[in-house]
């Protein structure tokens, strides 16, 4: 119920207007300048943004590239640094180093070591170290802070430092210092140079494996320098070999290639030792009782790097995240570095924010410059551009308005350099054009009375709309078999009546009746573009016309006119020759959807005309009908009905055609005469109200019946009652000649007043007052009624009777009476009144009817009482009274009167108006 | 034979028995020299005075004799001789001796000097078929000159002598077009100072000079004597010892070259 509710509430919501919101309405030049500024403004602050994110992903991705070129020279430069000194031990390893037991044979490959020092800048020493715990170094002196640190003067510029067994178990320190030559410069012991190569892990390592090992990074002992050592066991196997590289020249590296100048970079081992870093003097930790070392990367004192150096690498891969420290945010990576397999080193990088996105909001910063002069050049320019916009759209809604108003008169002529406003004025245009044509075409069609003309407008327009040089109309006929010409056009001016040119088409014939019946079968347009043979010109009454024109061949538009219910009522077919000149003539879609949509006006004006003619055809003969009904109701007037429409249409015609006299200027329009002509046809149609037994009273006593017979018999009852007279005085021993005699004299005396009775019922003769003496004597007589004369009647004629008391049975009755249920009284809907909306003057007589014998008997001339005569009368006033009734359409609102007035008379005499002759109409039936 | 004391004044004096211990000169060495003219000749030369100088520094005693090369090397390797002096290093010589290095000069080319003047490497020598080259027999020349040697393959071109007198003299009598010699020896053999003039020294090897040192056989020094032993010349060299024997015996700058090593 409720959702029937709602749906109520909807359908009323849908149908009812939409209650007035307040809405806020802005002219569409602020809201277009605006929207196209405001979607300025979003998109340059999107493209803004995108730009700083872009940018950041692009700073990201370099960063990422940068890593990675950074990973990759770290690590090339590690390579470099080791895989020479891998080649140079590998070298090393064929030299006579392994097998060299003395001194002089250690020190004969000075100048190959020099050599390969000299040209090594990061070798810090080359050493061989024996498996008596014998041991040599070479070190390249390259500067005076390398020789202060050996307390070294002079020119210098190889220190070998050995140990050697003396041939009893000790071992002797020495220092052997050459000049740039090889040159032997000096040499010392050095007893305090105690060292056994043996013990050094590098050693241990080496000596066990082959291969090159390197050690993890530390602070070389004798110099401080950072570094690593490579190490391989000699070829015999006798002596392990080693080179310290230095490892000084990544932190130059990493401190070189500082992404932004607040960059953090460093290199750890795996134990998180810091290998490499800008500040080298935060690189070693110098503890006051154990070994210098390498600080740890929680001792650089760098948070971000610490963060950094926390992050997990997964499958080997750097990784990335941002954190904030001291109040900066940091983009921390650490990334996986290979020095050579099995040794692998974290790059830690952290990059400050602030500078690492510098030049993204740098471009951001700029572009929002750029997009704030932008949008104050937008906002005069849309606003100058949206106006130049939404004239022609202004001009359009103005357009719009009048259209709603029903307004065509004027071409709407905007032309716009925006395709769509342009499209929409042209379409508005052509709407306009086309609704007012649509209109033109309608209110012509409803203007037009008559069918032919009708069917020939319609003709006509469609012929113009497709500019075709001719057309026809076919009407399908009423056993829907034929095609019947009703219209032809050929060249606008030329209306050929179609009975002349052209015959009925068979829907079920050849050629061209093929297309005209496929069009009224699929109701929709059929264009059929091709020559047409001989016999279909003939067919459609154009042969002349189409070889007047030299057509090549003929373009037909077939449109079906369907009426209501989309039955065929027939075609409008336009024709177009086709010939050189206009070989390119095309109707065009639209105007044949024009033309569909005026041939469906077309059909429904046709079949509104069709219906016209049919319903003025059956009320014809409906009020035919009535006025038969009327004349066949009393044998009396036969014809009267039919005669006084001749009669009428005669003296009308007299009317009009009179040049002088008081009808000189009379004149009836068509629809007068139509009026005229129902009038005179409906002039008697009261007569239907009028009982029959009235309009046909032949005699005084008659009604349904005639009454003589009752009387007739009471009559015979009374000459019954002398006949029993008779024989009862003869029962009681009276005379019977004498009885004979008196009942021969009462019978005949009966028999006499009867006939004079019966005389008097036929009305023939004026009743004097002898006669209506004698009726009354006769009627006076009386007979004995034994039965009750209230048993059998009807209800109305029993309610009469009952008006008085029953008398006692046997009762007396008079021969001839005047009671009082013979007269009936009017009832209300009978009374028209002296006050009476159409103005009768009419005397209404006491009762409706006066059934008294007496009463009918005596009635001076002819049969009817006045009662009856009346009613006779009021058959005119009965007419007008159904007349007025009916709803006539307004040139027919004088039928009534006109019809009411025929017993009018010119004195003022006539009823029921008793109108003279200057009120009433002029041509009363 | 000749039998070297050290001397028991001086230096030597003060040198402690563990110090000859050291060098393995607890008893008398054998020490063989080989005519080479500026460097042995005749119990003279610098080969004898650094044997002396050491003598003296060390008190260790020596047996010199003279001995050609080729006989030096191979009593060396049987342990007949205990050490011998200009020595040079091979590997094959490492095998069964340790060096001290004390000197260094190159091999070069003498030839007569109106046969110099288009020559500028060994191939030009090569060209002259002709040419006959001298050399001593069992002498090294230095890799580059002895590869050259090799790659004559007519060997008759290569004429060997028992030692560098008959060298040179093969040289003055036009037995050979050229011979290989050091510097050292030029004058040394050439004794008429006219002839210098009329030959020329030329410096073919670009290879640095060659190293020559005292040679300890394996049979009777210890690595580490050979080690002490080299501390011994390296003191000489370092305290200016080895360029005043030089330098006695040979004009500079030639006599300093003699220690570019």
């Amino acid at each position: 119920m409720i959702s029937v509710c709602r749906k109520k509430a909807n359908l009323t919501d849908a149908i009812a207007p939409l209650p007035a919101k307040r809405r806020i309405r802005l002219p569409l030049q602020v809201v277009a300048a605006f929207s196209v500024i405001g979607l300025l403004a979003v998109v340059v602050s999107l493209l803004s943004w995108q730009a700083y994110r872009g940018t950041q992903e692009v700073l990201i991705s370099a960063s990422n590239d940068a890593i990675g070129y950074i990973s990759e020279a770290i690590a090339e430069k590690a390579r470099r640094n080791i895989e020479p000194a891998e080649e140079q031990l590998a070298a090393l390893v064929h030299s006579s180093f392994g097998e060299a037991d003395t001194l002089e044979q250690r020190l004969a490959p000075l100048p190959l070591v020099s050599d390969l020092l000299s040209r090594s800048t990061l070798i810090d020493a080359l050493f061989v170290g024996y498996p008596n715990g014998e041991f040599i170094l070479f070190r390249p002196l390259r500067n005076e802070t390398e020789r202060r640190r050996f307390s070294i003067t002079g020119d210098a510029t190889i220190l070998a430092q050995s140990i050697t067994d003396d041939g009893t178990g000790q071992m002797i320190g020495e220092y052997r210092l050459y000049d740039r030559q090889n040159r032997l410069l000096k040499t010392e012991s050095r007893p305090e140079y105690v060292f056994d190569p043996r013990m050094r892990p590098w050693y241990q390592e080496a000596a066990t494996q082959d291969g090159v090992i390197t050690t993890p990074p530390y602070v070389f002992f004798t110099n401080e320098a950072i570094g690593m050592t490579l190490a391989r066991r000699s070829l015999t196997g006798g002596a392990v070999l080693g080179l310290d590289i230095k490892l000084i020249s990544i932190a130059t590296e990493l401190s070189r290639m500082r992404i932004t100048p607040s960059t953090e970079l460093a290199l750890v081992d795996q134990q998180g030792q810091v290998v490499a870093y800008r500040d080298m003097l935060q690189m070693i930790i110098r503890p006051a009782h154990s070994e210098i070392r390498l600080a740890r990367i929680d001792e650089l004192n760098v948070p971000a790097l610490q963060q950094a150096n926390k992050l997990s690498l997964r499958d080997n891969q750097k990784s990335r995240a941002t954190v904030v420290s001291n109040g900066r945010t940091w983009q921390i990576i650490k990334s996986p570095l290979e020095v050579r397999p099995g040794r692998t080193l974290s790059l830690l990088i952290g990059i400050p924010d602030d500078e690492f996105f510098a030049a993204a909001r740098h471009v951001v910063w700029r572009q929002t410059i750029i997009a704030g002069v932008l949008i104050l050049l937008a906002i005069p320019a849309a606003w100058f551009i949206t106006k130049r916009m939404v004239k022609p759209l202004r001009i359009l809604a103005r357009e719009t308005m009048k259209i709603e108003s029903f307004d065509f008169s004027s071409d709407i002529k905007i032309r716009s350099h925006i395709g769509e406003i342009d499209d929409l004025g042209r379409s508005l245009d052509r709407m306009k054009r086309t609704i007012r044509k649509f209109l033109k075409i309608g209110t012509a069609l409803a203007a037009e009375p008559k069918f032919k003309p009708l069917l020939d407008r319609v003709l006509q327009e469609a012929v113009d709309l497709v500019r075709s040089d001719g057309g026809a109309i076919y009407m399908i006929s009423e056993d829907r078999q034929m095609l019947i010409p009703e219209v032809i056009r050929w060249h606008d001016r030329e209306l050929f009546s179609a009975e002349q040119l052209s015959q009925p088409l068979p829907l079920d014939g050849p050629a061209i009746c093929i297309n005209l019946a496929e069009a009224l079968e699929t109701k929709d347009i059929r264009t059929v573009e091709r020559p047409l043979n001989e016999d279909e010109l003939t067919a459609l009454g154009l042969h002349g016309f189409v070889h007047r024109l030299q057509a090549l061949r003929v373009l037909l538009i077939i449109v079906p006119l369907l009426d209501r219910n989309q039955a065929p009522l027939g075609a409008l077919m336009l024709i177009k020759a086709i010939s050189h000149e206009n070989e390119q003539f095309d109707a065009g879609e639209r105007l044949l959807k024009l033309v569909h949509a005026v041939s469906g006006s077309a059909s429904v004006a046709i079949q509104n005309k069709l219906l016209l003619e049919a319903q003025r055809k059956l009320i014809d003969a409906l009020i035919k009908l009535v006025a038969g009904a009327i004349d066949a109701k009393s044998a009396y007037t036969g014809g009267h009905c039919q005669r006084v429409p001749v009669l009428t249409r005669l003296l009308a015609e007299a009317a009009c055609g009179a040049k002088t006299g008081p009808y000189r200027d009379f004149n009836l329009s068509e629809e007068e005469w139509e009026a005229l002509d129902i009038a005179a046809w409906l002039h008697d149609c009261g007569k239907v109200t009028t009982p029959e037994y009235v309009v046909d009273k032949a005699t005084k006593l008659e009604t349904i019946y005639d009454r003589i017979h009752e009387i007739r018999n009471r009559f015979e009852i009374l000459k019954r009652d002398a006949e029993i007279d008779y024989w009862r005085g003869v029962a009681e021993g009276g005379d019977p000649v004498e009885l004979r005699s008196k009942m021969t004299s009462a019978q005949r005396q009966l028999d006499d007043d009867f006939a004079f009775v019966a005389h008097c019922n036929e009305g023939g003769e004026f009743m004097e007052p002898t006669k209506i003496e004698r009726i009354k004597r006769i009627a006076k007589r009386t007979w004995r009624r034994t039965i009750s004369n209230r048993l059998g009647v009807s209800y109305e004629e029993k309610a009469r009777m009952d008006r008085v008391a029953e008398p006692m049975l046997p009762v007396d009755e008079p021969l001839l009476a005047d009671r009082d249920d013979h007269l009936i009284y009017h009832s209300e809907r009978d009374l028209i009144g002296k006050t009476n909306p159409w103005g009768f003057q009419l005397n209404e007589p006491t009762y409706k009817y006066n059934r008294g014998e007496v009463y009918n008997l005596c009635i001076s001339r002819g049969t009817l009482t006045a009662e009856e005569r009346y009613r006779i009368n009021d058959h005119i006033v009965q007419t007008i009274v159904m007349l007025e009734s009916l709803p006539f359409p307004a040139h027919l609102k004088s039928v009534p009167e006109l019809a009411g007035g025929h017993h009018e008379k010119m004195d003022g005499k006539g009823y029921p108006s008793g109108c003279a002759a200057r009120r009433c109409h002029p041509s009363p039936a | 034979m000749l039998v070297l004391m050290g001397m028991p004044a001086g230096q030597s004096a003060a040198e402690p028995a563990s110090v000859r211990n050291e060098l393995g000169c607890n008893r008398p060495i054998r020490v063989a020299f080989y005519e080479f003219g500026t460097l042995y000749h005749k119990g003279q030369g610098i080969d004898a005075d650094i044997i002396h100088e050491i003598a003296r520094r060390t008190g260790c005693v020596f047996e010199e004799s003279v001995v050609t090369t080729s006989e030096i090397w191979q009593e060396i390797e049987n342990g007949e001789l205990d050490m011998t002096t200009s020595g040079i290093l091979t590997p094959a010589r490492e095998k069964i001796a340790m060096f001290a290095p004390y000197l260094a000069f190159e091999n070069m080319v003498v030839m007569r000097a109106s046969l110099a003047e288009d020559i500028h490497e060994f191939d030009d020598i090569i060209r002259h078929r002709d040419w006959r080259l001298g050399i001593v027999q069992g002498f090294r020349h230095g890799p580059y000159y002895d590869f050259h040697l090799k790659a004559i393959k007519d060997r008759r071109r290569v004429v060997a002598y028992p030692d560098q007198q008959s060298l040179y003299n093969g040289l003055v009598h036009g037995q050979v077009q050229l011979i290989l010699s050091p510097e050292i020896n030029l004058a040394f053999y050439l004794t008429d100072k006219s002839a210098l003039t009329d030959f020329s020294l030329l410096d073919l090897s670009p290879a640095p000079p060659v190293i020559h040192a005292l040679v300890f056989s394996r049979r009777s020094f210890a690595p580490a004597m050979a080690n002490a032993w080299l501390r011994l010349i390296e003191e000489m060299r370092l305290d200016g010892t080895l360029q005043t024997i030089y330098r006695t015996r040979l004009p500079q700058p030639m006599s300093d070259r003699l220690l570019e090593f």
